[in-house]
């Protein structure tokens, strides 16, 4: 599957699917309280399988100020 | 995972309430935390006419939004800060969401105005860029609100940023600043305009959600000057102990506001305001610091 992160700039991996949410975000060490999971385009909850065909976006939900 | 309302599938999980929510669920969730917050901390009431400062990043835009879809009396106020592309793309998002949704909307801007140019005060006074901004934001907040006959100023400071200013002043002990960090500060002078902040119990996380789930356009990236920024630091930090234990944000904000808070009033600092000779704004000093900044610009 591809996962797409956009901060602090746009990077993508392509990486094998078949596991929950909770467990990419633990393989690839970003945290699901700083960031909102998209698959497909749409918002999902940690224990949703993300497969080899979906596409993953992380986007940062922490800002400065 | 299923709504924990309507028991459809969840699509946002929130582990420091033990809940998950579809969209509309979480809206309901989101509308009432923010109603809410105004009534419990008397932030306004519906009817009185209420100054937003946004900025085009996700919690102001979701504010506006908010607020206005609750049918508070609200007039955004852009500043733009002269920060390159930055400022002008962030303009251009507000102005579109004012326009689409007809709502009232007050630009100013730095440059044009006041002939402020935050990158040269900055070198100048060897003064971080941030805390050149803050000087002016502060200033235009309180100057536009009292000009334009509003009662409260509303930011959509929230509930990472507050725990991060608590964490940052609890780690120097900078009891001043403890004594007055609230989601209202009230006014404490006729020309000083109330400052609230209804999102302090909602997430980062929540406000993107939100914004995404409403299809609202915001400016994803970070302020050129904000990166690297302490506050961030301290956020991932929060964040860390969040994820091993759901709801510490939460706590270590709310239990400060009901329980530390008080003991640090005694140490507050008794201001002795006055009237800036120059533009009449309320300050300490003969000279307001705004005031000094414009003069400083002239010689630039």
């Amino acid at each position: 599957m591809k996962v797409i992160f956009y901060m602090p700039f746009k990077k993508e991996l392509e990486i094998s699917g078949g596991k929950t949410v909770k467990k990419l975000a633990e393989e690839l060490k970003f945290s699901l309280e700083s960031n909102v999971v998209l698959k497909n385009g749409k918002m999902v909850t940690p224990d949703e399988m993300v497969n080899d065909e979906d596409t993953v976006e992380i986007l940062s939900a922490i800002s400065g100020g | 995972m299923r709504c924990r309302r309507c028991k459809e599938k969840a699509v946002i999980y929130l582990e420091r309430h033990n809940a998950a929510f579809c969209e509309n669920c979480f809206m309901h969730y989101y509308y009432n935390q923010v109603d809410k917050n105004i009534k419990k901390e008397r932030m306004f009431k519906k009817g009185e006419k209420i100054l937003i400062v946004v900025s085009g990043g996700k919690d102001s835009m979701a504010l506006w939004d908010v607020l206005y879809k609750n049918g508070y009396d609200v007039t955004a106020m852009y500043i733009n800060l002269g920060i390159g592309e930055y400022s002008d793309r962030s303009q251009e998002i507000v102005e579109d969401f004012a326009n689409e949704k007809k709502l009232p909307l007050i630009i100013k801007n730095i440059k044009k105005e006041y002939g402020l140019e935050i990158h040269k005060l900055s070198k100048k006074l060897k003064r971080s860029p941030c805390s050149i901004c803050g000087t002016i934001k502060r200033y235009l907040f309180n100057k536009v609100a009292l000009d334009g006959g509003f009662t409260a100023v509303a930011t959509g400071h929230n509930l990472d940023d507050e725990a991060a200013t608590l964490l940052g002043n609890t780690l120097s002990w900078q009891e001043g600043y403890l004594a007055r960090q609230a989601p209202v500060l009230p006014s404490t002078h006729p020309k000083l305009v109330k400052k609230v902040k209804p999102l302090f119990t909602l997430t980062e996380r929540e406000n993107l959600s939100y914004i995404l789930f409403n299809e609202i356009k915001f400016i994803h990236e970070e302020c050129p000057h904000a990166v690297g920024a302490s506050s961030i630091l301290y956020k991932e930090v929060l964040n860390r102990l969040e994820e091993e234990s759901p709801g510490t944000k939460q706590r270590f904000l709310i239990n400060f506001l009901e329980k530390g808070r008080k003991h640090f009033q005694d140490v507050k600092e008794k201001l002795d305001l006055k009237e800036c000779k120059i533009c009449g704004q309320v300050t300490t000093t003969e000279i307001c610091s705004f005031c000094r900044l414009v003069e400083i610009s002239k010689e630039l």
